[in-house]
Order: structure tokens, then C-alpha cells, then sequence
């Protein structure tokens, strides 16, 4: 199990994570939401060791996050960016391949290219394996950095471990469909037991994905649970400060939520 | 169907692979060629028979062509240790340009343009004024390495300095990684103006020839002392060479995929110093080499530095070794500086860069 315990997080004397407490369990899908400010990135750079708390650590099966083999957690948990800054023009095929870098040694290079190739397929992007990644549109590279993260905790006889996917605003630049398909994409990992954290911008997309749903607001977890016992009028129409409505998805039964 | 495209996929790969090695088959002849006609020509033109036979001779062995001592004596002293200094400062200039471009995650940073040539400059030009001040207090065998170190020492600082002023919050800023670079260039061409206005005419030939580079004093020494400089950093960039790739995506990215990226910053810093600084203390500043060559070799084989690295060495070495060959023969008998060739032909290139980053949304 992934988890924060009592993270705190202080920059220019301003507190921006608050004693924050997170578990996120094999097999499920977990969505922190709240509004611009709350702290949603400085909680998944803590979450994922590239920030390190003033107070409170993040630890995996019990064990301080900085106290695993760096490769060995890269095969467990992999962090999809907001978004990717590369700008080399690398074949889509090689950034792919990047993913399984912590797996050098460990797999055949014809295995790393046949993982390689189904997560393109996963993430719905198997048509631009020869391309160069420069050549594509953001929505394209969002896919293909998917991609490349799924690469890199792909299952297999020695990748056996619950495996953590951490997504951060994945749905930014993507159209309708493509919102639709990453998450889905992710929560189809939950099915072999792994363990997917999203920061989402979107309200409804928490709600429509989601096992369970945090909110973020000023540093601190306000609320927890799953999406019905969370997402409710009131609590969201002052997190936002504007007056929302709550209704029922007439297929799905999760919450969805609507300016008034 | 799925099968079919894993086979298609297969072909793909195989074909690129077949085309990696190609081009190091190509680069390699290249460099024999390169070398074979910056070794042989000049104003005393010695053909690939003689070359081999003067090699032969020199391990004992009998020639295939007779050749005179003083064919030999050039070939051996003067044109063999400069031919392998090109080489040496080629490759050095070439793969510090590729793997910084690689830190920076940007094309544009070249150990010339970004001030790490004149940070070195820096550090060899006050050795030159205070020689006379500096040997009255150290021991001579000290004076023989303070012009390398001091050369390192001073592309070591501007690394660092450019790095730290570039990266802020932990991205890098190109506009500021170069306007630091103008203002460390300017910094060293306020001090070689200076050292110009106070120097003895002995120096200011030495101070000529730091300013706009040239291969002139290549000497045994000099090619012994640079090949670890070169070598070492080499062999350390392309076994960084997965981990520059990562780089490139960004360092949280490199670090999530489990690489060590504070590691291999420093490694890369250092041994950017290291090459650059062990070269332009014995060959001055010449510049754009880094810039051109793994720009060239990025347009025909794409980044991934696995094989950039081991081109960008080769490729180096050959254009340096040309680039000397033209110095040497334009002017006859005179000789023209090196950095004026190869500022010639880099200044174009570089305005053509930016053109055409602009065109794709800026830098």
C-alpha cells in the first residue's frame, strides 16, 4: 500500500499541504479534486518523492518512499506529468520503450518491444508507434506519455507486486473522448490489482471514475469517501463558492454535478 | 492482426537498427579519411603509402615506400600529434555539446555559445599574465599542469554558474541559459581585452591565438595530457546515455522512471569541464563544433543519445581535423586560425537554428 502520513508542506511560510493523510489501496482508484490553489500538485509531487515534506513521510509497504531501490520502486509505480515537456523528436516507439528503462536487465529487449506495443495499443495509440513524437498534437502525446507509464508497470511474471499509477490532471488538453479513454484506460489497471491516484481539475470525471474521492481544499482532506457520500450540494457549492446542483448519472447512478 | 503489425513493428526496428549501424560504419571511414588527409597534407604532402610506411618505420617494421628522415621527422612530430589533438579536442567539443544539450534539454547548448570555452579562456589567460608572478612562488613541475587546470578550473565555474542561473524552480529558462552566456562571453572578452592592453608582445601572441584557436601547438605532451581528459568523459556520457534520454523528458519524469538525475547532473557538469577545459587549454577557443555536429547527427538519426554520443565523438574529430586541414591550406604558408573556419561555417548554421526553432513556436 501507497500512503501519506501527516504530510506537511511549508514554502515561504505559507502552509501549503496540512497533515495531509492518504491510503491508496491495491485495486482501487482513488481522485483528489478542489479548487486552483488547494495543493493538488505539491501533494502529488510529495506523493511521488520528488518533493520532500517538512513534516510527515509518504511510505510504501510500510517503508519510507526514500528508503527503496530507486529502479525497483520505477517497476511499482509510475507518475504520469501534466504535461510533457520533451521537444527532441524521439520515434514514439523509443519514448515508449523509456518506460521500461527500470526493467534493463531484467527483460528481453523483444519483450520490452511487445509491452511496448500493447501499452500503445492501451492507451489507444498504436497507429503512431513509427512517428516522431514532435510531429503530434497534444492530445496525441498525452496518449503516448500514457503510454509510456503503462509501459513502465506493465504486468508480467516479474513485475508481480501491486503497482501504482499516479496521474496528474491527466484529462488537461484532451477532448470529450479522450478524457473519457485515459481514465478508463487507468481504471482498467484496478482490475489486476493496481492502484491508480488521479489530481483531477473536473469534478464530474472524479465522480464518474472514481472508488473514492478526497477533496483538497487549502492543504487539507475536507472530505473522503466515495463519490456519493463526498460529492454533495452543499459541501461542493462552498469548496467552489458558487451555488451547484447534484443529480443523479440516469445510467451509471454516480453523482454528477451542475451550476444552478 | 495484432501479429501482423508485431512483425510489421519488428521489420521497423530492424531497418533503424540496420541504418544506426550504417552510419557508424560511414563516420568511421570518415574519420580515417579525415585523418589519413589532415596527416598527410600541408605544405609538405605526404600520401597514405607514406603514412603507413613512416608507421611501419616506426615500430621497426619496413616500409612499403621509401621516405626521407625529414618526411618522417614532419610527419612523426608535427603533423601525427596535431592530427591526434584534432581528434581529441573534435570529440571533446562534440560529445560536452551533445550531453549539456541533453542537460539542458535544448539544441542550442554549446560549450562556446553558453560561455564554458571562455570560462576556460578565462582561467588559461591569467596563468598567461601572471606566468612570471606564479613560477616565482611554485615549483616548476606545478607550472606544467596550472594552464589545464586552470582551464578546467574556469570552464568548471561557468557550468555551474550557467546551470544555476538558467534553472529556475527546477526548469530551465533557454533565454536566460544563453543571455548568461552573452554575459560570460562578454566577461572574457573585457578580460582578453585587458590582458591585450598590459601584455608583452610575446603574449599577446599567446592571447592571439587563445582568442580565435588554433591547433598550431599541438605537441605529444599536449595530446597525452588531453586523452584522458577526452577519453574518460566520453566513456562516462555514453554510459549516461539512457539516462540523458530520460533527461529529456524531464528531471521528475527521469526520476520516476528510477534514474539518479542529481548524479548524473554532476557527472555530466563535471565532465563537460573536464573535456572542454582539457582541450581549449591547449587549442583555444574554437567554437560551434558542439553545436553543429549533434545537430547534424540528431536531423539524420533522431536524439537518443546511445547513438548520438559515440556520431557526435567521431563526427567531431572529422570536422576538426578538415576544418584544421583548411586553416593550414587557404593561406599558404601561412596558417589561418582554426576558430575563424569554424566560426565561419558555425555562425550561418546557428542563425539557420534559430530561424527555424522560431518557425516552430519559438525557442
Amino acid at each position: 500500500m501507497l500512503e501519506a502520513r501527516g504530510l506537511t508542506v511549508i514554502r515561504g511560510g505559507k502552509t501549503i499541504l496540512d497533515d495531509v493523510s492518504l491510503q491508496m489501496r491495491p485495486g482501487e482508484f482513488l481522485a483528489v479534486i478542489g479548487p486552483n490553489g488547494a495543493g493538488k500538485t505539491t501533494l502529488i509531487s510529495a506523493l511521488a518523492g520528488t518533493l520532500s515534506p517538512d513534516a510527515g513521510e509518504v511510505y510504501l509497504d510500510n517503508v519510507p518512499l526514500a528508503a527503496h531501490d530507486a529502479a525497483a520502486l520505477a517497476r511499482r509505480r509510475a507518475v504520469l506529468p501534466q504535461q510533457s515537456e520533451l521537444s527532441f523528436g524521439f520515434d514514439v516507439m523509443d519514448v515508449v520503450l523509456m518506460g521500461r528503462s527500470p526493467h534493463i536487465g531484467r527483460t528481453e529487449e523483444e519483450e520490452d518491444v511487445s509491452i511496448a506495443q500493447a501499452a500503445l495499443d492501451a492507451a489507444g495509440v498504436a497507429h503512431l508507434c513509427e512517428r516522431q513524437y514532435t510531429t503530434l498534437s497534444g492530445g496525441e502525446r498525452q496518449r503516448v506519455q500514457l503510454a509510456r507509464v503503462l509501459a513502465q508497470i506493465w504486468p508480467s511474471r516479474a513485475n508481480e507486486r501491486t503497482r501504482y499509477l499516479l496521474l496528474d490532471e491527466p484529462t488537461n488538453n484532451l477532448d470529450l473522448t479522450h478524457q473519457y479513454h485515459i481514465l478508463a484506460r487507468a481504471r482498467a489497471l484496478n482490475g489486476d490489482g493496481a492502484s491508480v491516484f488521479a489530481i483531477l481539475h473536473e469534478p464530474n470525471l472524479a465522480a464518474f471514475h472514481a472508488d473514492r474521492v478526497a477533496i483538497l481544499d487549502r492543504g487539507r482532506i475536507v472530505a473522503e469517501g466515495t463519490p456519493r457520500e463526498v460529492l454533495t450540494e452543499e459541501r461542493l457549492s462552498a469548496l467552489y463558492g458558487i451555488d451547484l446542483r447534484v443529480l443523479e448519472h440516469p445510467a451509471r447512478g454516480c453523482p454528477q454535478i451542475f451550476v444552478a | 492482426m495484432a501479429l501482423a503489425a508485431t512483425a510489421h513493428i519488428g521489420d521497423w526496428l530492424e531497418g533503424r537498427k540496420r541504418r544506426q549501424r550504417l552510419a557508424l560504419v560511414v563516420s568511421a571511414l570518415l574519420l580515417v579519411v579525415a585523418f589519413l588527409a589532415a596527416a598527410g597534407q600541408g605544405a609538405m604532402a605526404l600520401g597514405p603509402l607514406k603514412i603507413v610506411s613512416i608507421l611501419l618505420h616506426a615500430v621497426g617494421l619496413p616500409g612499403i615506400v621509401d621516405v626521407t628522415p625529414v618526411e618522417a621527422n614532419v610527419f612523426l612530430s608535427i603533423r601525427l600529434p596535431r592530427a591526434c589533438l584534432a581528434v581529441l579536442s573534435g570529440s571533446a567539443l562534440a560529445v560536452s555539446g551533445a550531453a549539456l544539450q541533453g542537460l539542458f534539454r535544448n539544441p542550442l547548448a554549446d560549450p562556446g555559445l553558453i560561455g564554458v570555452s571562455s570560462g576556460a579562456a578565462i582561467g588559461v589567460i591569467g596563468v598567461i599574465l601572471f606566468a612570471s608572478a606564479l613560477g616565482a612562488v611554485l615549483p616548476h613541475f606545478l607550472m606544467a599542469w596550472l594552464v589545464p587546470l586552470a582551464a578546467f578550473s574556469g570552464a568548471a565555474v561557468t557550468v555551474l554558474l550557467v546551470y544555476r542561473i538558467g534553472a529556475i524552480g527546477g526548469r530551465i529558462n533557454v533565454v536566460t541559459m544563453l543571455l548568461a552566456g552573452i554575459a560570460i562571453n562578454a566577461m572574457a572578452g573585457a578580460a582578453i581585452g585587458l590582458s591585450v592592453f598590459v601584455a608583452s608582445d610575446e603574449q599577446l601572441r599567446d592571447l592571439n591565438f587563445w582568442m580565435l584557436g588554433s591547433l598550431a601547438s599541438a605537441t605529444w605532451e599536449a595530446v597525452l595530457f588531453a586523452a584522458p581528459c577526452v577519453l574518460l568523459p566520453a566513456f562516462a556520457f555514453i554510459a549516461l546515455a539512457r539516462g540523458l534520454n530520460a533527461l529529456l523528458l524531464g528531471e521528475a519524469e527521469a526520476r520516476h522512471l528510477g534514474f539518479d538525475v542529481e548524479r548524473a547532473k554532476r557527472l555530466v557538469l563535471v565532465c563537460a569541464a573536464l573535456a572542454t577545459g582539457g582541450t581549449v587549454a591547449f587549442t583555444g577557443i574554437i567554437a560551434f563544433v558542439g553545436l553543429v555536429v549533434p545537430h547534424m547527427i540528431r536531423l539524420a538519426l533522431g536524439p537518443d543519445h546511445r547513438q548520438l554520443l559515440p556520431l557526435a565523438a567521431m563526427g567531431g574529430a572529422s570536422l576538426l581535423l578538415v576544418a584544421d586541414l583548411a586553416a593550414r591550406l587557404i593561406v599558404l604558408p601561412a596558417e589561418l586560425p582554426i576558430g575563424v573556419i569554424t566560426s565561419a561555417v558555425g555562425g550561418p548554421f546557428f542563425i539557420w537554428l534559430l530561424v527555424r526553432q522560431q518557425g516552430r513556436g519559438g525557442l
